[in-house]
């Protein structure tokens, strides 16, 4: 067959537009490969881990032994009998296979035959069902799934389509006289077609295993830099990090395969299809019959005259190409620009709740203590605490609460550390200097018209307080007053109050024996001094039977970790995105630089200068690149939108439903601009490279022999 | 009185056993206003002397003279210049620019100068091509002639003082042809324009005040016609 041996011979004889058509089909499949890979190891992923926490789809549980013994011979399930902590029974039940029906919802009777009651005694693992789509409604789930990854896939495959398509027309644009001479020597339009389909078979025989191993690795090197961010450790539980492991699936490689082979083949056609809608004359004389549709109006013409308007003509003889190019070049652009802005805003906001909810964000764990030995216990508690090598910053503060007719008193007796933080290292009066005094501060609330206050209802919180019940206290007041900081929002309710603060020594020196606290509790917040130590600081604090501990640094942790994974994995498919965005550009422009190589040799002998041409060329690239930095700017402001009302969610209410954290101020509509301008200028380079390189060389060519377009 | 002269204009394309010399030392000198026919067979080096005489090709030695300026003595940028200024090109395949308009195709090496074309120059020479009612129309739309008048159009509007063209009836009908001829005849009287027209086409030769035959890179016959004065051979 002389197609085939015309195909091999180009191969050979074109090597470098060979080599550049192999390394695009490699770089497509390579990314849809990746994309496919990943997605078959988060399923797997999933579903081991969720068979690991419940390897069942259904569990019979509250048997006895006998009747668990019993029900381990159902025909539809593998089953397994396991002794619960409370020493029932439970078994566990893996369907053998696909099944229409739900076990929980449709089939009372079945489980009435073994007297069982379904709605009591089963327990249904809907995830794994789906993973492993063992019923309908799985089956539909699992659809859903699918389909929302396929849709992405399919866009993300007509891009790559693109790249494969423009290598091909690079290469076939090269031989268009030839086909040209063999179709006015005789040879039939199915033939020349069947040259190039032939040529795009052979070019992905090694193309498309080349780019499926490729892509195989680079979903494994995501996955490994997904790992890295620490989010198994952080989310899992101890143990379950060994279930997470890269996971090829075959059926899923061979689809990725089947697609690239498919749209080289569409390719290589469609290129075959377009160079025999030219005459034999045509193409050898370099002279399409292709009609070329202009746009009336356009703006880089209106703002840049003649040269804006062959520029403008020139990047939309091909609308759907430009179209593509754009969309590819905008998606990168607002990835770029709104993925590093949307996790630090995420991270922010949950930052935010933080300190709301604990009341700071400079702390790594907040501890109360559950002392039987009163005041006595805690602060020798939180004697040793601050003793201890593991930790810095120990706030420490016991709260009593009481009443005085309508008004609620808070006193705080505070140590040093916890007095300077709730006034922001800013207090009105030294802690040495207060302490000396033995007064109070009067923080905040109704007026004080001498310089004493006293109260003389019980207290309310802190414990036993017999002997303060009938006694009408009252408190030395310092002179000067003091608001700490967020004292106003904790309390902004129409509720009288009075707030004092006190140096803990206060309530050791005095206050204690006034009180006559039997059993007392008190609360107390450490930093690390080194996050290493966490395990270890931790289980000192555990060895003290404290009422609560409250493990911020483990939250701060988790939270860091999942935001880091979600910044690799959307680092990752950013590069995918801007890979593809870059290919296409560069083949496009290179494609239509090479494609008008008599017209601009025309030009050029009507008497443009070379730096007319490359004013044309840096307007064409200018218009690629600001047409997909427009179109970025709005699609990045309405992500942020979109983000500002997914913010709304980490907002925290108040009882009454007034807002306690609010988002509001979180999102700025300026901010990814500086990012987008860098985006485009970065678009703009690089496309006028892709037109600069091409153009170095054909100017190379003598003018004349680029008119007549001699290969 | 001479107003292009050529001396000793010499071009080889290829090396050592694949060598063919397109041009062979030729000379010759055009007065201004001059119509002249160059023919010659296939290969005969016609086109490599319109490309020259255009400045869109150097020669490997040799010298063109226009107004008794040394053309190749220039940079890059002043050929550019030259070109635009200087030559009008019509080729044979019209190479017009496809995503412009018949009108600006035109006026494109005005605007390339840095002018603003008149508009009433733009509705003349529209006009005298008969593409009035065909100004907004892209190439892709107008028929060869129609193409050809375009082309014809951008050679003739920045007035330049050297039309040259290769076969400009190469690829229209006779009747389009002749219509072409009348264009050139009528612009070369009127505006006192020097051209030289390559042609295959005896007929359009005959037409010219004179007509330079080629072969193998050499004047073989130069011939005056009784078009534009006495009629005169001259051997080489």
């Amino acid at each position: 067959m002389f197609e085939k041996l015309l195909a091999k011979k180009y191969i050979f004889q074109q090597k470098r537009h060979s080599i550049l058509t192999i390394c695009s089909i490699a770089s497509a499949l390579a990314l849809m490969t990746a994309l496919f890979m990943l997605f078959s190891t988060l399923l797997s992923c999933m579903h081991d881990v969720i068979y690991d926490n419940a390897p069942y789809h259904y569990k019979i549980i509250n048997l006895t032994k006998d009747k668990a013994e019993s029900l381990l011979n159902l025909p539809e399930f593998d089953c397994n009998m396991i002794i619960e902590k409370d020493y029932t029974c439970s078994v566990e039940l893996l369907l053998k296979n696909y099944t229409e029906y739900d076990y929980l919802a449709d089939l009372d009777d079945y489980w009435k035959n073994y007297e069982i009651n379904p709605e009591k005694q089963i327990e249904k693992n809907r995830i794994l069902i789906t993973l492993d789509m063992k019923d309908v409604d799985a089956r539909a789930e699992f659809a859903q799934i699918f389909a929302v990854f396929y849709i992405f896939v399919i866009f993300l495959a007509l891009l790559l389509r693109l790249v494969i398509d423009t290598a091909f027309e690079i290469s076939s644009k090269e031989r268009e006289r030839q086909f040209g001479v063999l179709q006015s020597i005789g040879a039939t339009s199915q033939q020349i077609v069947k040259i190039i389909t032939f040529e795009g078979l052979m070019l992905s025989a090694i193309g498309v295993p080349v780019g499926t191993l490729i892509g195989t690795g680079i979903g494994y090197i995501a996955f490994q830099a997904i790992l890295s961010s620490g989010i198994a450790e952080a989310c899992l539980t101890d143990g379950q990090e060994s279930l997470l492991h890269y996971h090829v699936n075959i059926i899923l490689l061979i689809i990725a395969m089947i697609t690239g082979l498919a749209w080289v083949l569409f390719s290589a056609y469609g290129t075959g299809m377009r160079v025999i809608r030219m005459t034999p004359v045509q193409a050898i004389s370099n002279r399409s019959n292709q009609i070329i549709k202009v746009r009336k109006f356009s703006l880089t013409g209106l703002l840049f005259g003649w040269k804006g308007r062959l520029a403008s003509g020139n990047n939309h003889r091909q609308p759907k190409r430009f179209i593509i190019t754009v969309l590819s070049l905008m998606l990168s652009m607002v990835l770029f620009a709104s993925t590093s802005i949307i996790t630090e805003k995420i991270g922010l906001a949950m930052d935010k709740t933080l300190e709301e909810v604990y009341g700071y964000v400079d702390l790594d764990i907040m501890c109360s203590t559950l002392s039987s030995d009163g005041a006595d216990g805690y602060f020798n508690i939180v004697r040793q605490v601050e003793e201890s090598p593991y930790f810095t910053n120990v706030c420490a503060g016991i709260n009593l609460v009481g009443k005085k007719e309508d008004t609620l008193v808070m006193i705080h007796y505070v140590n040093e550390n916890q007095y300077l933080q709730d006034f922001k290292n800013n207090p009105p009066v030294s802690y040495q200097e207060l302490n000396q005094s033995g007064k109070y501060l009067y923080a905040s609330g109704i007026p004080l018209e001498n310089d004493v206050y006293s109260i003389d209802k019980s207290i309310s919180y802190g414990g036993d307080k017999s002997g303060f019940q009938d006694t009408d206290i009252t408190y030395p007041i310092f002179q000067k007053t003091g608001i700490p900081e967020n004292f106003k929002e904790y309390y902004h309710n129409s509720e009288k109050y009075v707030w004092l603060y006190a140096p803990v020594e206060l309530y050791q020196n005095s206050a204690k024996d006034l009180y006559e606290l039997s059993r007392y509790s008190g609360d107390f917040t450490v930093m690390l001094t080194d996050t290493k130590d966490h395990d270890k600081a931790v289980a000192f604090l555990r060895d003290f039977n404290l009422e609560y501990i409250m493990d911020v640094y483990e939250t701060h942790h988790q939270e860091e970790t999942i935001l880091s994974a979600v910044r690799i994995g959307l680092n990752f498919l950013n590069i995918m995105f801007v890979l593809i965005a870059m290919i296409n550009m560069i083949n496009i422009i290179s494609t239509g630089i090479v494609n008008r190589k008599s017209e601009i040799a025309s030009l050029q002998s009507l008497g443009m200068e070379e730096t007319q041409l490359y004013s044309i060329m840096i307007l064409e690239c200018f218009e690629y690149a600001l047409t997909a930095g427009g179109f970025s700017v709005i699609l990045t402001e309405f992500l942020l939108f979109l983000t500002g009302r997914f913010l709304k969610l980490f907002e925290v209410y108040d009882g009454d439903g007034s807002v306690l954290v609010s988002m509001d101020g979180m999102i700025s509509y300026t901010e990814p601009l500086p990012r987008l301008l860098i985006a485009i200028i970065l678009a703009f380079v690089i496309a006028f490279l892709s037109s600069l390189i091409p153009l170095r060389i054909m100017q190379k060519t003598p003018i004349t022999e680029r008119i007549r377009s001699v290969d | 009185m001479e107003f292009l002269r050529i001396e000793n204009l010499t071009k080889i394309y290829g090396t050592g056993e694949n060598q063919v010399k397109a041009l062979d030392h030729i000379s010759f000198t055009v007065p201004k206003g001059q119509m002249t026919a160059v023919i010659g067979a296939s290969g005969s080096g016609k086109s490599t002397l319109l490309h020259i005489l255009g400045a869109v090709d150097t020669p490997d030695s040799g010298k063109v003279y226009l107004d008794d300026q040394d053309v190749f003595a220039q940079n890059q940028k002043n050929l550019a210049v030259f070109r635009r200024r200087q030559v009008g090109l019509i080729y044979q395949f019209y190479n017009l620019i496809p995503v412009l308009s018949a009108e600006e195709n035109m006026t494109l090496p005005m605007l390339m100068d840095g002018r603003k074309p008149d508009p009433a120059q733009v509705d003349e020479m529209l006009s005298l091509m008969g593409l009035t009612e065909r100004r907004k129309h892209l190439p892709s739309q107008l028929s060869g002639g129609q193409q050809q008048r375009v082309s014809i159009g951008r050679a003739l509007f920045t007035s330049p003082a050297v039309l040259l063209a290769d076969e400009p009836t190469g690829n229209l009908d006779s009747k389009n042809s002749m219509e072409i001829m009348a264009l050139l005849r009528k612009s070369n009287q009127e505006r006192h324009q020097t051209m030289l027209i390559i042609t295959h086409d005896e007929n359009i030769a005959l037409q010219c005040d004179r007509i330079l035959t080629l072969s193998d890179g050499k004047i073989i016959h130069d011939v005056m016609t009784g078009q534009g004065g006495s009629s005169c051979l001259k051997n080489y």
